[in-house]
């Protein structure tokens, strides 16, 4: 898979489609790695016409680590002391517009997962020239009023997973049959099936370390809405408790005038 | 399927999902 140099890091990436089709950022949530956007899901995307782009997060997969810094507090990150924090969506959201940058690419039409949301986000805020659209799929705008958690799912999101393999698809599979929403029957067998094939077939590394918690926001697109300047999708479906669903009908109106027509 | 911390889109979300890029990328017009 190719590197690129963005915001002063490496980020690993990976296309799929033609690349003279117009370009689909994917951005996934905490901790996932780019493969989580299913390779058959990327290829159904890149039918519709798209050039779709993954990429490994900070922090994530074959990305650069982030050494050094403090030591995350995600207790009191929970209580609005976010002093900890060694970045941001911000930067995380620079990453992006780098990786664009790196890629040769304009704009794009970019969908964000979960915290990839809050990302995707904070891309359209910072770069609203390289959003061509923006689609948020269970995610929030950091209010507080809105997407929050699951109670059942604090706990596991508090948790660093183990930082072995085997440990990790464990947690991951375990973690994802309380993340992953009731409606949603076939996930919770596809998980089950997954986890002996993952555990001695798997070819990726393990998506966590200590410095992946670094990657709490600090920064909420909350506030910041009113300078959207692209117009906003999200989609609500229920797939999730990471995050509720409220989270997703929080948005801006689209096209703000005058910025739109 | 790769296990992704409940991050795993389901599959019978993802015609859902796709349909609502496809027409929000259809409806969009440029900034004037």
């Amino acid at each position: 898979m190719p590197r690129a140099h963005a915001n002063g890091i490496d980020l690993e990436w990976e296309e799929f489609g033609n690349a003279d089709d117009p370009p689909l950022l994917l951005i996934m949530g905490l901790g996932g790695q780019m493969i989580v956007w299913d390779e058959e899901f990327c290829a159904l995307v890149a039918s519709h016409g798209f050039r779709v782009i993954r990429f490994d997060n900070r922090d994530v997969g074959l990305s650069t680590k982030i050494e050094g810094g403090p030591e995350p507090d995600l207790l009191a990150a929970f209580t609005g002391d976010t002093s900890s924090a060694s970045y941001t969506l911000d930067d995380m959201a620079d990453d992006a517009a780098g990786l664009l940058d790196a890629t040769g690419i304009a704009a794009a039409h970019v969908v964000g997962a979960s915290m990839g949301g809050m990302i995707a986000q904070t891309l359209a805020i910072r770069h609203p020239d390289k959003v061509q659209t923006l689609t948020s799929i269970m995610s929030t705008t950091g209010a507080l009023d809105v997407g929050q958690p699951d109670p059942a799912a604090i706990p596991l999101l508090l948790k660093p997973p183990p930082l072995d393999r085997a440990g990790y698809i464990e947690h991951s599979v375990d973690s994802s049959r309380v993340l992953t929403s009731p409606g949603f029957r076939s996930t919770r067998r596809a998980l089950a099936s997954a986890r002996p094939g993952l555990s001695t077939g798997a070819s990726t590394p393990p998506a966590w370390d200590d410095s992946c918690w670094r990657s709490w926001p600090r920064a909420t697109a909350h506030p910041r809405y009113a300078r959207f300047t692209c117009p906003p999708s999200s989609s609500t479906v229920r797939a999730t408790r990471s995050s509720r669903r409220a989270g997703g009908r929080r948005r801006p109106r689209p096209c703000p005038a005058p910025a739109c027509s | 399927m790769i296990p992704g911390m409940g991050h795993d889109l389901p599959r019978e979300a993802w015609d859902t999902i796709v349909d609502a890029i496809v027409e929000l990328v259809a409806t969009t017009r440029e900034p004037v």
